[in-house]
């Protein structure tokens, strides 16, 4: 058994766990937070995908150890209370989540993008999303969600 | 139909209802369900695709410490044959496994890994035994191998059964039409062409694997959850099983299910029932199954290996005068759904267009592989794929625009089809019409470079909905006014809640958010057929109709006596019941209950307001030697694609430049959510359908059961926003809810002969099977210019 | 995955104690995208994992005229991708990184991991093959350089000593050169079925000669391959139409393609003669604006 010591969502988060446990399993399991979730295993889908450090990862690819004393944020922590944060927002308003499964991870590698590149173009969020995987939508309203959400923040910021 | 300005919900297009939860994480899916005392199933599964089972030693596996219950296919675990239409499959293989990943054992633990390390150490001996994975060598009349010896005696389906031939051993289901004198057609026929198609096996790729949960209550009673689109049909399936009369298991279905695409037989809530039912002591504790990505895309069923023969004979002004076709269906070891989809491929070809003369022989074969079967489409995509590749053939040596070809032939309302049915709905001119604006059809693509060669393509489709069809829906009208819906249809992302949610606030004139939609949950929720066949907005729309109606008729005879009214009088907006005309005299509906003594609200006169409804649509069984039926179907959804592509001629890869779809569904209840299912269609399932995706095997075994080489279309293998459109035609439905029929599969029925057409017009090479990788290409150019 | 004893080293020195003292029972950990996958799938079952993700030390991407460009090999593939001094001194190396995989994997996983792994269908391998290459691996008993091309050996088989960690991959500059790396799959974020990285440098007073040229090939064998005589037509000459078909079609014998589901044999032999061609002639036009 190892301690785990990390930030999540900004919460401090201290855990006994066995090495061998990967950061999606820590915090599906473990910690209940069933947002990040296991699609393959192998790091192809992006179902598990969570921000360390602002950068978005494959969490079914990372031992929990690794990320000992970093910042992790996942879908749970996006919105601030009842306020939406404007990803999940223009998610929400052009239909671009069907059966959802794909949508946290999706949401949150959108984030990472806009955190990086807030005005992409649309090759830039096709390349930001490239692996994500998702069925039902043929990404179409995915993207333009995420477009979407770069107008949102640029009038925000405006 | 009122025009849609007089609506306050239907045609709006309205954010998903149930989106929120999964947009902030919260939503609960059956496979991150944890009930307390929960074990983790894991499964033995055959190496083999034909074998005797000699010998299971569970011993090992037994003694290991976190292992609770092991369990192998005998009499005790495993009593009863199930299926959808045949009862050929046990729980676990009793004596014999009959695709490689066949189950044979089970083991519940207390993790996962505990799970996996018990199956390891189970010891089985097999017999291996010669196995047959060619469809047509398993549908000759002396197959090297029959998988179910005593396939005439099991149980078969009462209301639509399968037919077998006696003559070939291996088939599970055949289904013909004779419409018409196809000899007399082809001897009138100026030029006759016959060909073959076929489709590689590919797989749903839901992004959640199956997975069930499995309890006992307190009285022993089994409650199973999972991520089945039918829980009716997952609970007949799981009664068969063990023998358990129907009000003895429950089945819920939560929520939220990450996709469905035709697929989901329950395996996986088999098995954790299984393993429960066999936990002895006291208490029996919870089990997971799970399927991980590589159990789920090498042993759930698939779309099935087609092999389409063709052969059509035209006069030479176009008309089209004969059509005959054989369908084989290769299955895998148990029919499971294929059966009817064997049967339903028929509906395509016989749909499309104006044919006098038609006949169809289609079949579904036994053969070594796990099940193939429902798939988006239902064998219509693979049918069309031949169908719809040939007219292109055949408008070519008649020296016709393929477009206008297909507009002279197709079906419209009130043509005769092939099953003899006079057509009504049918929106297939309009949708070619669309189309062809949609990609500029008269406008011929520019090559931009010598190695890039850009073709047009278009294609015709359409996709039937099932009869016999039944759907039950129950109404309740809380005291402050929320409505809840009951129904058993699954939201498996295609926007069901959303739409049943319009449709009540629409018959109640309430904010949609004053609509609850309730899970499937076989204590609570009526009895619905399944979510498939793109049946639910038409067959339980209409239900929810009707129980908005009853429940309303309810509240208005209450509401009259308060308002000293006449009940005809009435209506309800807003959560109030007022007199038409006169909106001062009008009560709230929670003026309707009042508090009751140690009770809760309760209505004034009675208890609740509680309404109900069935829609059942008997249609015309076909019958069996002709195959004629004055309705075979509930409705038919049409659609016309067309693609440019963009062929580089030194690799043979294949881009696709534009592509635009036009979809007939009626009225479209929610067109933002009819577009989702537009998208998802063509660029998921379409492209990757047709370029992408096949399950490769050796023997039996799949060598591509993860995402790295099963390949679904990613971002970037899509056309930009610009270069995709969609049209929606409302051709609407004299009986369908508002005139709504469906659109879930008639999205992807006809997109890889779209995209073929496009690839023979860049490049001049017709390709027979899809998908049609680079390599193919490539060969194909180079057997072209070495020819020449 | 099986359970593991794991340690987390502060330093290269203790790495290597520990790799020298375990052996073949343990397994460095850098980013981890490939060595997880593995131990998920049970094909490799270490007792011990040694984890050096945290040597920001190596974390690095430096360069001057003098020496060239030096990566430490715990940088991610997206520094590589974004670094501002490779998009504009290395701009093939940028341009194969953001093919490489997706941006999630790229952030995590580091260069020289995958140079370890030694897939035969490395994006990275073949790329820096052609910029000539070496990298430097630290052991027990200190350092040694080998250049790139000596330091793969077979399917996932390098020259790497069981005690040692491989800490910087350095390319040297040499003359004014262009080049180019393209591959070929069914998807974009696929690993590659064919992969060329072409590096030219041409003649300083005749813009139309070759002065030296790499071309290597990756996934056609059981490692990178350099394509040598198709380097040797070109070197020295004039640089034609006809000379760069000869040195695909030299290329597309020389390669050492497998038949497997994803392509047969000769089918990647005719990718290898397009993307040599098509590589040859960007990293020319590219050398040109020099």
């Amino acid at each position: 058994m190892e301690t785990l010591t990390l930030t999540i969502n900004g919460e401090k988060v201290e855990s006994l766990i066995e090495p061998n446990m990967t950061l999606q399993e820590f915090l599906h399991d473990t910690l209940g937070m069933t947002g990040t979730k296991k699609g393959c295993g192998s790091g192809l889908c992006g179902c598990c995908t969570v921000l360390v450090d602002g950068m978005a990862v494959k969490s079914c690819l990372i031992l929990a150890m690794q990320v000992r004393g970093r910042n992790i944020r996942t879908i749970e922590g996006l919105a601030q209370g009842e306020k939406l944060d404007p990803v999940q927002e223009a998610f929400i308003e052009n239909a671009a989540i069907q059966c959802g499964f794909c949508s946290p991870g999706m949401i949150m590698a959108s984030k990472a993008l806009l955190e990086e590149s807030p005005n992409p173009s649309e090759e830039d969020v096709r390349m930001a999303l490239s692996g994500n995987l998702c069925r039902c939508t043929g990404y179409h309203k995915i993207v333009k969600a995420v477009l979407s959400a770069s107008e949102k923040y640029r009038q925000a910021q405006a | 139909m009122k025009a849609d300005k007089e609506y306050n919900y239907i045609g709006k297009s309205i954010a998903n209802v149930n989106a929120l939860p999964k947009a902030t994480g919260s939503a609960e899916y059956t496979s991150d369900m944890k009930l307390p005392g929960m074990l983790y199933g894991k499964v033995k599964r055959s190496p083999y695709p034909h074998a005797r089972i000699i010998s299971i030693d569970t011993s090992k596996a037994e003694r290991l410490p976190g292992v609770k219950v092991v369990i192998v296919g005998d009499e005790k675990t495993c009593p009863g044959r199930f299926g959808a239409g045949i009862a050929d499959e046990y729980v676990l293989a009793r004596d014999k496994v009959l695709y490689v990943g066949d189950p044979v054992a089970a083991v519940a633990a207390e993790s996962e890994e505990i799970a996996q390390q018990a199956v390891d150490l189970i010891e089985v001996e097999y017999e291996e035994l010669p196995a047959v994975f060619d469809g047509e060598e398993a549908f000759k009349k002396n197959p090297p191998v029959i998988l179910h010896e005593d396939l005439k005696n099991y149980k078969t389906l009462r209301s639509v059964p399968p037919r077998l031939d006696e003559k070939r051993p291996n088939v599970f289901n055949y289904f013909r039409i004779r419409h018409g004198n196809v000899e007399d057609g082809f001897r009138e026929a100026d030029l006759v062409f016959e060909n073959r198609f076929e489709t590689a096996m590919i797989h749903h790729v839901q992004m959640e694997p199956h997975c069930g949960v499995a309890m006992v209550d307190d009285t022993g009673r089994l409650i199973v959850w999972g991520t089945s689109s039918k829980p009716y049909g997952m609970h007949r399936d799981i009664c068969e099983a063990h023998g358990l009369p129907p009000s003895a298991v429950r089945v819920i279905i939560p929520k939220h299910v990450g996709g469905s695409f035709g697929g989901r037989e329950p395996k996986a809530e088999q098995i954790a029932a299984a393993l429960v039912l066999a936990q002895k002591g006291n208490p029996k504790r919870p089990v997971k199954v799970w399927w991980t990505r590589e159990e789920h895309l090498s042993t759930t069923t698939t779309r099935a290996h087609y092999i389409v023969d063709i052969k059509t004979g035209v006069k030479k002004d176009g008309t089209i005068v004969a059509n005959e076709m054989r369908l084989i269906l290769v299955g895998g070891a148990y029919a499971g759904t294929g059966y009817l989809t064997a049967r339903n491929a028929a509906f395509g070809p016989a749909a499309n267009y104006k044919i006098p003369n038609f006949n169809l022989d289609a079949y579904g074969v036994y053969t070594n592989q796990r099940m193939a079967g429902a798939y988006r489409g239902f064998g219509n995509a693979e049918a069309l794929w031949g169908m719809e590749s040939q007219m292109d053939i055949v408008a070519e040596a008649l020296n016709m625009d393929p477009w206008e070809f297909r507009l002279k032939n197709c079906t419209d309302e009130g043509d005769l089809n092939a099953f003899g049915e006079r057509m009504h709905s049918v929106g297939a001119k309009e949708c070619l019409r669309a189309v062809a604006e949609l990609i500029e059809w008269g406008k011929k693509p520019e090559s931009k470079k010598p190695h890039l060669k850009r073709g047009k393509g278009i294609a015709l489709g359409n996709k039937y909905s099932i009869i016999p069809t039944a759907s039950a829906a129950i109404i309740k009208v809380h005291p402050d006014g929320l409505v809840e819906l009951r129904t058993s249809t699954v939201e498996i992302g295609q926007g069901s809640s959303t739409i049943f949610a319009q449709m009540i606030a629409e018959e109640f004139k309430i904010p949609v958010e004053k609509v609850r939609v309730l899970n499937p949950d076989t204590d609570i929720t009526p009895f619905d057929l399944g979510t498939a066949s793109s049946r639910s907005t038409f067959n339980m729309g209409n239900a929810i109709i009707m129980a908005c109606q009853d429940a309303k008729r309810q509240l208005f005879e209450l509401a009259a006596k308060k308002l000293e009214a006449s009940p005809d009088d009435l209506d309800t907006a807003d959560s109030r019941v007022f007199v038409k005309g006169s909106p001062d005299r009008s009560i709230h509906i929670r003026d309707l209950f009042i508090p009751m003594v140690i009770g809760g609200y309760t209505l004034e006169e009675g208890a609740e307001i509680l309404g109900k409804a069935t829609y059942y649509l008997p249609g015309v069984m076909p019958d069996p030697e002709t195959g004629q039926s004055e309705r075979p179907a509930s409705f038919y959804m049409f659609v016309a694609q067309a693609a440019e592509v963009e062929v580089d001629i030194e690799t043979g890869k294949i881009r696709i430049v534009k592509i635009a779809t036009a979809n007939d569904c009626g009225k479209a209840i929610n067109p933002m959510l009819v577009e989702g299912q537009q998208e998802g269609g063509v660029l998921s399932n379409g492209i990757g359908s047709a370029l992408l995706e096949q399950v490769i095997t050796d023997n039996g075994v799949m060598l591509n059961p993860q995402f790295a080489d099963y390949k679904i279309p990613t971002t970037l293998d899509c056309p930009n926003l610009s270069d995709y459109r969609s049209a929606i035609l409302e051709t609407a439905h004299r009986e369908g809810p508002w005139g709504a029929k469906g659109v879930g599969e008639g999205t992807m029925v006809c997109t890889a002969p779209a995209i073929a057409n496009a690839i023979y017009d860049a490049i001049g090479i017709r390709f027979h099977e899809i998908p049609i990788t680079p390599e193919k290409v490539l060969m194909a150019l180079k057997k072209k210019r070495n020819a020449q | 995955m099986n359970t593991f004893e794991y340690f987390s080293v502060k330093n290269v020195k203790e790495a290597c104690t520990l790799l020298s003292e375990y052996g073949e029972e343990a397994k460095l950990l850098a980013g981890g995208q490939a060595l997880l996958n593995l131990m998920r799938e049970r094909l490799v079952s270490p007792s011990f994992i040694v984890d050096i993700k945290g040597l920001s030390d190596f974390d690095y991407i430096r360069y001057d005229e003098e020496t060239g460009l030096r990566i430490g090999a715990l940088t991610t593939h997206r520094s590589l991708e974004k670094s501002d001094v490779v998009r504009e001194k290395f701009a093939m190396l940028a341009e194969m990184e953001m093919t490489l995989a997706s941006v999630a994997i790229r952030n995590w996983g580091t260069v020289g991991g995958n140079l370890c792994h030694a897939d035969p269908a490395s994006d990275l391998a073949p790329s820096l093959m052609a910029l000539g290459a070496e990298v430097t691996l630290t052991g027990v008993d200190g350092e040694r350089v080998l250049n790139l091309n000596d330091f793969f050996v077979d399917y996932f088989e390098t020259k790497l000593r069981s005690d040692e960690v491989l800490t910087e991959i350095h390319v040297p500059i040499r003359g004014l050169g262009g080049g180019a790396y393209m591959k070929f799959a069914a998807r974009a974020t696929d690993l590659p079925v064919v992969g060329v990285a072409t590096y030219i440098v041409l003649d300083r007073e005749n813009r139309d000669v070759c002065k030296d040229i790499r071309i290597v090939m990756g996934s056609v064998g059981p490692r990178p391959l350099r394509s040598k005589r198709a380097e040797d037509i070109l070197r020295g000459q004039a640089i034609t139409d006809k000379g760069i078909e000869e040195a695909a079609r030299l290329s597309s014998i020389d390669a050492q393609p497998v038949t497997d589901i994803n392509g047969s044999e000769e089918f990647k032999r005719e990718i290898v003669k397009v993307l040599v061609k098509r590589t040859i002639r960007k990293a020319v036009g590219r050398a040109r604006t020099l």
